[in-house]
């Protein structure tokens, strides 16, 4: 690709967007004098956290601002298009046939009600260039074969539903370039897809812009996918492009500190980790039989089994990550383990005792000693209480007769624990940023004093850079009070910063497990080898497309 | 989780708990709403004149003052009715009976809904089964139908009234609350102190039956905007509250003759039945709209 | 989703696959569905039977009056087969409802069915002619409003049907009445006068206030449901990708806002239209339309317990059947549930 970069400097740039800012109607900017071109056949990479602006900026692009917001100043320029210019019906004819879009979450984007065939030729319905309708038909066939679809009959009359998510995504392609457009905007296509079919969208993708020549804006929080598919960079922070440039130059060498800190958060299987080395962490001798046993264990719901006899354990003080796509039944695991998934069979066992089945059942003491940790920490605390009375109630749970000012202190001290300041206490979720709302969510377990933590996918919904300041936390905790915790993700490269061993989840089954270090250099099953072979890796993806790091950069 | 509610068997949206704007964290937002405002100044004044009203009437209810639909005098402001009574004085003194049995009835059928919606949420499975079933086929019968069929075997008490009018709304309450105990003891806070060994009253008390209340409110609002209907509608048939008792429903039907020799013996009774009604829709209106709860409140 | 499966893209998801099983889920369901409704009614049927037989208050005593002495209370017992064991009494009562018996009125002393068949005529004329105008309308008031939220119209049909679904339908009628019929203009019958044997089409006058109320009853709810269900669907995001494929606003909200937006409509006007029935009692009563509602009362003033059974058995069965039919249109309006 170092070849378009080379003769970009004097093609005539098909977008060209210069100090683009979008305010709120209460005079809150959100982008702020954003300005940047793409070349023909290029792919510009846009990351940002979010609230960044990104997606603000990608709309501009179709004139399109959301409810309350309005272009204050610049000018976005496609092919020779003043877009800000046009008015309501220019801005029509501009969209799908000009610069098209490629959604986030096909599932929701694509209407239930209508046939995909449909949906794509719906595209072509501008008065501006009247087709027949063959020729439409041939377009719409066009556009599936281009995406690697059938385009037989059976398949165009399919519903959304009746498509699997890799399918969906393609449609959407299919609907972004059955316009013949110049310009595409892809909004973070690959969030939710399994890494396989990520990694096949993303050559897809790599594909058909090169081939048809499309300049295409590729936005994402990902800092690897964009490593691994465009030839441009811009991060965005708060609005602001704080740097720009050839992917090699800003991963290589970045030069603002927040691409730093971005890049130095960003989970990867190679390099550095994000933590220290894992340091095997010394097992409390007084806890010597705090050891969680699974053996056998079968669950599922009415008509599916999800779980097809797992047998694990997880010694005192240590980390275990269970690693599995979506309908792994790692989600199951993980509840059936604190008791509730209680329709199950095989055993829990903690400190060498069964469990019962469901929490309700179980003893205090066991209880206490286990906490879990939701994904979603907009859902995990109660909106109607304080974070203090939500810790309160939680600590009442676990130690029922205890006086108020010992369970003050107690709170207290697990609220500087998770490194927030107590005057948090007073405050109603709705207050509370997501991290700090995780960090609260950590909190509550650990005012009941566990020895094992079960978190379940915590950081998915969390920003890179919280992300990584959760994943420390946890580090540290662990370091400092020996629990033991069972980390439930789908991402291989966060584990490898800090799990001591890991347990890859395929279809219910344990298909591998071991050493973090041993499994992620030598997998042995096949899922495993493809797992690591298509989770992204910013390293690897730069040592293929630039060659490895040398003195002369 | 259709829920359906409101007057003459009518149907109220799905109410669902949204998490709570910070705007709307504590009850105060709703005192402030102006749906509230003006539904509170509206069924206070009928409320005053239900209570207080009889301690102003000139006349006794069932004093015979003039001659039959004679228009408006000095001594009876608002004409004489059917029978020769004071319009004013029967009006002054008909609204106790309306405004005590809608809020009873109201308030029996939200307990009983509340019950057993909660012991379907909250058990689930046969038994949960059992009573959502039951209250679908119990709403398969037009209420109306079942309250004239029992009133005819039974009399027309007003406890009975009462009663059966409470036991229109059960299955209706019993619906919108079994919906939301569902929706809120699958939260993931609800799960938390589940997995954390709390007890079913415990987690009942702190996390569900708090966030039930909004929801009781404005489904007791609706109840007795339906109760208003329902009541008023069987006094208008003949077949509510027995004369000679003055009450706002039976003076429609004891003046239906008169209506365009003296409208007022049927209009002023009439209004002060739909103010009642309007007015209390109004804070309910309020009240859901500033609590999160109305539908439609994506913006 | 297995990466060991190379070629996602060409996967068929179970849907598809599996029409023809499919087909038969969907027979399964609505025969679920027809299975309900029948408990339904006899469920409702059972209760209200029992209630008129095995509770204290005896119809043959309240037939008979106060004054009546024992022999003739018993005289109406045995006639009214009320000396059978109840259950015995409800299936053979049963029995006669399949063969299109509701038995003999107490009044009349002729067939229920008689008075019975052509009052569901006439209400039925009231229902339909008031839910032809009513449903409609009521998703135009919603639609309008959905489209511009906050707006003006908005703003109006909010306050509309707030103030509207708090209205008894009894006030509507009397005001409408009073406008139009006896107070303000004299220009329609406040009475609907229909000569026994004819039908109350052939006096067209008659109808217009009764379906008018009716058609205002019916407002509130479904222009509420529909406001709702389209501002959703607008704000989703299928629909915001419509825009970014360049379609014009008016398709956006046709073809896709709307489309989707009238799955729940559907519902909505299953329920408006059991509700329009219940509402039809107090409104025959106060225009004396020849309607089951008028039944209903007539049959209540005199403790007609047949007539008041079968006015129950028809109502009930109107309200399950027309939830029937919305669930099953539900259904075909919704390809997901359709396909699988």
């Amino acid at each position: 690709m170092t070849t378009i970069e080379a003769s970009s400097a004097t093609m005539e740039k098909t977008v060209r967007v210069s100090g683009l800012t979008v305010q709120l109607r209460d005079g809150r900017v959100i982008v702020d004098d954003v300005s940047f071109e793409i070349a023909p056949g290029e792919i510009l990479g846009m990351v940002g956290q979010s609230g960044s602006g990104k997606t603000t900026t990608a709309l501009s692009l179709f004139g399109f601002t959301k409810p309350g917001a309005q272009v204050s100043q610049g000018r976005v320029l496609v092919g020779k298009t003043d877009v800000e210019a046009l008015d309501a019906a220019g801005k029509r004819a501009l969209r799908g046939r000009t610069v098209s879009y490629v959604p986030q979450d096909p599932r929701a984007s694509l209407d239930p009600a209508m046939r995909i065939d449909d949906q794509i030729e719906e595209v072509l319905d501008n008065a501006e260039y009247p087709l027949r309708a063959e020729e439409r038909r041939a377009a719409v066939e066009a556009a599936l074969a281009d995406v690697g679809l059938p385009n037989d009959r059976e398949f165009l009359r399919r519903y959304p539903h009746q498509l699997s998510g890799g399918q969906l995504q393609r449609v959407g392609i299919a609907m972004a370039l059955v316009g013949r457009p110049p310009v595409i905007v892809l909004d973070e296509p690959t969030t939710g897809l399994d890494v396989a079919t990520q990694s096949k969208i993303l050559a897809l993708v790599r594909r058909i812009c090169t081939s048809h020549n499309i300049a295409a804006l590729y936005i994402t929080h990902d800092l690897a996918v964009v490593a691994d598919i465009a030839d441009r960079v811009v991060v965005l922070h708060h609005g602001r492009i704080v740097e720009s440039g050839t992917v090699e130059k800003v991963y290589r060498e970045p030069q603002h500190s927040y691409t730093k800190l971005l890049l130095s958060a960003a989970p990867d299987l190679v390099g550095t980790p994000l933590t220290d080395e894992v340091s095997p962490i010394a097992v409390d001798s007084t806890e010597p039989n705090a050891r969680l046993d699974v053996k056998a264990l079968v669950a599922g719901y009415r008509r599916t089994q999800v779980l097809h006899g797992v047998d694990f354990t997880i010694d005192p003080g240590e980390c275990v990550a269970v690693v599995g796509e979506s309908g792994s039944g790692k989600s199951t695991l993980s509840r059936a383990v604190i008791g509730l998934h209680p329709r199950y069979t095989g055993t829990v066992s903690w400190r060498d005792r069964v469990l019962p089945k469901g929490a309700s059942a179980r003893r205090s003491h066991s209880v206490n000693e286990m906490q879990y940790i939701f994904q979603s920490p907009y859902n995990a605390l109660n909106p109607r209480l304080t974070v203090g009375q939500s810790l309160t109630s939680a600590r009442k749970l676990a130690f029922r007769h205890e006086p108020s000012a010992q369970r003050r202190e107690a709170i207290e001290s697990a609220v500087r624990r998770v490194e927030l300041e107590p005057h948090l206490l007073r405050l109603r979720p709705n207050r509370l940023s997501g991290g700090e709302r995780q960090r609260i969510a950590i909190a509550r377990a650990l005012v009941a004093e566990p020895r094992l933590l079960i978190c379940d996918e915590v950081t998915s919904s969390l920003d890179v850079l919280i992300q990584a300041s959760i994943i420390e936390l946890l580090h540290r905790l662990r370091e400092q009070d020996g629990l033991s915790l069972l980390f439930v993700t789908h991402d291989l490269a966060l584990v490898r910063s800090f799990a001591d061993r890991v347990l890859v989840l395929n279809q219910g089954r344990i298909v591998e497990q071991g050493p973090t270090a041993e499994v992620l250099a030598n997998p042995r099953d096949p899922y495993t080898r493809d797992l690591l072979r298509y989770t992204l890796s910013i390293a690897e993806a730069l040592d293929a497309r630039y060659g490895p790091v040398s003195e002369a950069g | 989780m259709n829920a359906r509610s409101s007057t003459t068997e009518k149907v109220a949206p799905t109410v669902s708990i949204q998490t709570p704007s910070p705007a709307s964290d504590n009850f105060r937002s709703v005192l402030r709403d102006r749906r509230t405002i003006i539904g509170s100044v509206i069924t206070g004044v009928v409320l005053l004149i239900a209570i207080f009203g009889p301690l102003f009437a000139p006349h006794a209810v069932d004093a015979y003052v003039g001659s039959p639909f004679a228009g408006p005098s000095a001594s009876t402001p608002l004409g004489v009715d059917v029978l020769g009574q004071d319009v004013l004085s029967r009006v002054l003194n008909g609204g106790r009976t309306i405004v005590w049995m809608s809020l009873v009835a109201s308030a029996l059928g939200v307990i009983g809904g509340v019950l057993l919606g909660m012991i379907a949420g909250f058990v689930r499975g046969f038994v949960g089964e059992i009573i959502m079933r039951g209250c679908e086929i119990w709403m398969a019968l037009p209420m109306i139908i079942f309250i004239l069929i029992i009133i005819a075997l039974f009399g027309r008490a007003p406890w009975l009234l009462v009663l059966l009018v409470a036991l229109g709304h059960v299955p209706q309450v019993t619906r919108v609350i079994y919906g939301a105990v569902l929706d809120v003891s699958q939260r993931e806070y609800v799960e938390s102190a589940v997995a954390s060994g709390s007890r079913v009253f415990e987690t009942a008390r702190t996390h569900i039956l708090p966030s039930l209340v909004p929801v009781v409110m404005v489904e007791f609002g609706l109840r007795v905007v339906w109760s208003v209907g329902m009541l008023a509608g069987l006094a208008l048939l003949g077949l509510g509250v027995a004369p000679p008792a003055a009450d706002w429903g039976l003076m429609i039907n004891e003046n239906r003759g008169g209506l365009s020799a003296q409208p007022l013996a049927i209009l002023i009774p009439l209004a002060l039945i739909t103010l009642f009604a309007v007015g209390v829709n109004l804070i309910t209106e309020g009240v859901g709209r500033s609590l999160g709860l109305a539908e439609g409140t994506t913006k | 989703m297995a990466l060991t499966v190379d070629h996602d893209a060409f996967r068929t998801s179970p849907g598809n696959g599996a029409s023809r099983n499919g087909a038969w889920l969907r027979y399964r369901w609505i025969g679920g569905r027809l299975l309900f409704a029948i408990v339904t009614l006899l469920v409702v049927t059972f209760v209200l039977f029992m209630a008129t037989t095995v509770l204290p208050g005896d119809a043959a005593a309240l037939i008979a009056g106060k004054s009546a002495t024992p022999e003739t209370v018993a005289l109406i017992r045995e006639r009214l087969g009320l000396d059978r064991p109840p259950l015995e009494q409800y299936f053979s009562w049963l029995g006669g409802v399949f063969r299109g018996d509701f038995g003999v009125s107490l009044i009349s002393g002729r067939p229920v069915s008689t008075a019975l068949v052509p009052a569901l005529g006439n209400s039925l004329i009231l229902l339909v002619l008031a839910s032809v105008i009513g449903l409609p309308l009521a998703a135009l008031i919603g639609i309008f409003a959905a489209a511009k939220p906050g707006g003006v119209g908005d703003w109006l049909a909010n306050i509309l049907s707030v103030v509207l679904s708090a209205i008894p339908d009894f006030v509507i009628a009397i005001f409408l009445i009073f406008l139009f019929a006896t107070g303000v203009f004299v220009v329609l019958p406040a009475v609907s006068f229909v000569p026994g044997g004819s039908s109350p089409l052939a006096y067209p006058a008659v109808l217009v206030l009764p379906v008018l109320t009716l058609v205002f009853t019916s407002l509130p709810y479904l222009s509420r449901l529909m406001r709702a269900s389209v501002v959703e669907e607008l704000s989703s995001e299928y629909v915001a990708m419509a825009e970014l494929k360049g379609l014009t606003r008016r398709k956006v909200l046709v073809k896709h806002a709307l489309r989707n937006a009238l799955v729940p409509g559907i519902q909505g006007a299953g329920l408006t239209v059991g509700f329009l029935l219940g509402g039809t009692v107090i409104l025959e009563f106060l225009f004396s339309y020849p309607g089951i509602g008028l039944l209903m009362v007539q049959a209540v003033g005199q403790r007609d317990v047949p007539t008041m059974l079968a006015v129950a058995f028809v109502t009930t069965a109107f309200f399950v059947l027309i939830n029937l039919l919305a669930d099953i249109a539900t259904m075909l309006a919704t390809p997901k549930l359709r396909t699988s």
